[in-house]
């Protein structure tokens, strides 16, 4: 369980600030656009920039604590894998001088396939097998708690979710938590405990579901697939269809051929398509669960 | 093939004219007698010159590279605005004449001086003037920025980001240091050395004023030297003494350039 309550952290001009938020599950989430903090609360979280306020992971209060007494693992986006070492010395620099567990080593080496890259150098290998060395690395050190800072954020969806599925089954079984930071929505597919918006440096909410979403900002949250707005109000697609109460009969358009029909509409500036089973008669739009896509230009 | 705009034609004649104006002169100088002659001008001391210089210029860059590595780490991890403040008087020997550095040098570690005076009260005897301690004390005073800027920009740029992994990992700030930190610097700590070395070598005008001859053997150094026979032997001697350093100037410069390369 990790608890932040009235935690601030400061950097040059940007606050963020966390009155209150307790993430009970193993599976947690923050989303935010670029600027949001996201990066600033994990590396906060992490002991590497200063930050005021409790910070609890399962009853242990570590706010004030180094960071190589955290028991927080992090990688953040850039992954940082140790050049001047082979792959085996990455995942080994922890056994060697910190925290790290040699029997975890092996499993995590067998369970991931990593055996063969362990004596190259880090400039060898290739993007998707450096993010697999960065999150073996840090679940090797034994964490209590992992925080990843998009790490896998230029993987495509297949290959990121099946790296976040990869977390999840280790969680379970070397027990630890851990936090995902993205702003791609799509992420939160694998499923969570928590999810945490974040918008200018302000917790926006914390739920526990996305039916639970009551009020965000997060605009990045809306290419959700899941997730439509119209006119200000926001809807969960979960049920066999939804209908869209169309008030200015301004705000979309139909696109596609009579036998394939799409509408076409804006959230706030972004461009968005859904599959309609109806034409809409102006007061009525109809959009299929699952349908609605995000149109990029 | 990559496509290539009007401004990058018109910006070419910029970079030739430079590159010729540093060339031309070293091209001169390197062609202005035989080759044989700079063989027959070497018996002139500038071999033996050399050997003190570069090596004294290697004590130098070595003290230099080996003060920056704490040096940098402070001055990095550090979010006092003094410290920053304090951090810009790096630089401030390099615009400081070097004679004015000698000068400085003279009036600050003089025996009959109040910190030299300090200094012959721990250590009786202590002379500054023509020693190898004035030349070592000036040079770093001279060269230590070099030194300490370029472990700097490595350091503050990337090495910090890999040190701190290496404690959420379980390390201990000394062990992420030395098992992570140091090694990620190496090429930035070896060019630090080169250019440090380099700087020092080249120095003259400190050097004038308190070390001109290293006693007791009365060796001067190449900077020295050289300047020493262009006013008393003659100039075709000077410019073979010349060649010579030059020579070796551009080995050293293009030991840089191969390990920026690599980097």
């Amino acid at each position: 369980m990790i608890r932040l309550k009235d935690y601030s952290v400061t950097r040059g001009g940007f606050t963020l600030l966390i009155p209150d938020i307790t993430l009970e599950g193993r599976r947690n989430f923050i989303i935010g656009k670029n600027g949001a903090g996201k990066t600033t609360l994990l590396q906060s979280m992490a002991g590497l920039i200063e930050s005021k306020g409790e910070f609890v992971v399962n009853g242990r209060s570590i706010g004030l604590l180094e960071p190589q007494k955290r028991k927080i693992g992090y990688i953040p986006q850039d992954l940082l894998l140790f050049g001047t070492m082979t792959v085996e010395g990455n995942l080994l620099s922890s056994v060697r001088y910190g925290s790290g567990d040699v029997g975890v080593y092996k499993e995590v080496i067998e369970r991931m396939g990593l055996g063969p890259l362990l004596p190259k150098r880090t400039n060898e290998i290739s993007l998707g097998q450096a993010q697999k060395a960065a999150i073996a690395r840090a679940i090797i050190s034994r964490p209590s708690v992992l925080l990843m800072d998009e790490p896998f954020s230029f993987q495509d969806e297949i290959s990121r979710l099946g790296l976040i599925s990869l977390i999840d089954e280790f969680s379970r079984k070397y027990d630890f938590d851990f936090v995902y930071a993205t702003h791609n929505a799509k992420d939160l597919e694998v499923g969570f405990s928590s999810l945490i918006s974040i918008d200018e440096g302000k917790v926006v909410e914390v739920v526990d579901s996305v039916s639970n979403i009551t009020h965000y900002r997060t605009l990045s949250l809306l290419d959700y697939k899941n997730l439509a707005s119209f006119n200000g109000r926001y809807y969960l697609l979960t049920e066999k269809s939804i209908e869209f109460n169309d008030i200015s009969g301004n705000e979309y358009e139909i696109v596609g051929t009579d036998e394939n029909r799409y509408v076409r509409f804006s959230i706030e500036g972004n461009y968005y398509f859904a599959s309609i089973t109806a034409i809409p008669t102006g007061r009525y739009l109809r959009v299929l669960p699952d349908h609605a896509k995000e149109l990029i230009y | 093939m990559k496509r290539v705009n009007s401004l990058y034609y018109l910006f070419i004649p910029f970079f030739a004219v430079y590159i010729l104006f540093i060339l031309t002169p070293v091209i001169r100088t390197l062609t202005f007698q035989s080759f044989e002659s700079i063989v027959r001008a070497s018996s002139n001391g500038i071999f033996e010159s050399l050997e003190y210089t570069y090596l004294l210029a290697l004590l130098v860059a070595i003290i230099s590279v080996g003060f920056s590595i704490p040096y940098v780490y402070f001055v990095s991890r550090s979010k006092h605005v003094v410290t920053k403040s304090l951090d810009s008087l790096v630089e401030l020997p390099i615009m400081i004449p070097h004679t004015v550095v000698g000068i400085m040098m003279l009036i600050t570690f003089e025996p009959d001086m109040p910190i030299g005076k300090l200094i012959s009260r721990i250590y009786p005897g202590y002379q500054f003037l023509d020693t190898f301690l004035a030349v070592i004390v000036s040079l770093f005073f001279l060269s230590s920025a070099y030194a300490i800027r370029a472990v700097q920009i490595s350091y503050s740029r990337d090495v910090m980001k890999y040190e701190d992994i290496g404690r959420t990992l379980g390390m201990t700030p000394l062990k992420s240091y030395f098992v992570i930190g140091i090694p990620s610097m190496t090429k930035a700590l070896l060019r630090g050395l080169i250019l440090s070395w380099a700087r020092s070598v080249s120095e003259v005008g400190s050097l004038l004023i308190v070390a001109f001859s290293i006693l007791p053997s009365g060796i001067h150094l190449a900077g020295v030297l050289i300047y020493y026979q262009f006013l008393s032997v003659g100039l075709p001697t000077a410019v073979a003494s010349s060649s010579i350093l030059i020579l070796t100037g551009l080995v050293a410069l293009l030991l840089v350039k191969v390990l920026e390369r690599e980097k």
